[in-house]
């Protein structure tokens, strides 16, 4: 059993959405943590949960993950949210060896974070739901 | 492999015909109901019941998947078709038990679509013979 690379999957079908990719000025997509000193905007995505269904001998997976844009302005972090929604909410996630037969959008992430110099970082963005099988 | 200590549904193999049920499943549950007449006289203080005949019913639940074994198990299991039905709940390794009837008609197919989860199929077999134990 392999376990399953949501992390390359959920940035390639990021990455395949030309407005989001417009709307961020470049693939500034990162998983986990964006480089040191990154430009805004850009979008960080890290798995917040999820396991083994084990409801069945056909073995599946439920797979939480937190995708978000962050920004200094609310208008285009929430933009970014709205374009990440597109692309993930009943998307088609592409993961080698597995299927993803549902991409649900289950709550939202919103805050704010206070930077130096008075600059506010905008988080925008949702926890998605992912279910596959091998 | 089945554990001496307890059975446990994931050792379980079950075939219709020539299809598995235990694929993709979710619960099997057998049912074996003995059919009795009161045989209570108006005067008796408590009831008295004769046993004439056993129906044993057997229960599916699997997961419904348009691009695997639950098509084809949907197509096989129309209200009426009929087939033989065994039941091995320990797997099918040497002396472990087998369940077997030679002619099961499908009683009831119910297909569930919810909104927010996967679809699952719900056979319920009727047994048209005896329910016979054996070994592998």
């Amino acid at each position: 059993m392999t376990f399953p690379d949501l992390g390359s999957a959920i940035y390639a079908t990021l990455a395949a959405g030309t407005a989001l990719i417009g709307e961020l000025g470049g693939t500034r997509i990162y998983e986990a943590l964006a480089p040191q000193g990154q430009a805004l905007p850009y979008v960080v995505y890290f798995r917040a949960g999820g396991g083994d269904d084990n409801s069945s001998p056909r073995r599946t997976r439920s797979e939480q993950w937190v995708v978000k844009g962050i920004g200094t302005d609310v208008f285009q972090a929430r933009r970014i949210d709205e374009l990440i929604d597109e692309r993930l909410h009943e998307g088609s996630l592409s993961i080698t060896g597995w299927d993803c037969y549902q991409a649900a959008r289950r709550t939202d992430v919103a805050y704010t974070e206070p930077g130096g110099g008075g600059v506010v970082y905008w988080h925008r963005g949702g926890t998605y739901r992912f279910n596959i099988g091998e | 492999m089945a554990k001496d200590v307890r059975a446990f549904g994931r050792d379980l193999y079950a075939t219709f015909g020539t299809h598995q049920l235990h694929t993709d499943f979710l619960n099997v549950s057998t049912n074996e109901d003995g059919q009795l007449v009161d045989l209570s006289a108006g005067s008796d203080t408590y009831s008295y019941w004769k046993f004439l005949r056993e129906s044993t019913t057997v229960d599916l639940e699997c997961w419904f998947s348009g691009d695997g074994p639950g098509s084809a198990l949907r197509a096989a299991t129309d209200p009426g078709d009929q087939g033989t039905l065994t039941i091995a709940p320990l797997g099918t390794a040497s002396t472990k038990p087998k369940f077997t009837c030679n002619t099961a008609l499908v009683r009831n197919r119910r297909i569930d679509y919810p909104f927010d989860n996967g679809c699952r199929m719900r056979l319920q077999f009727q047994m048209n013979d005896s329910w016979d134990e054996s070994s592998y």
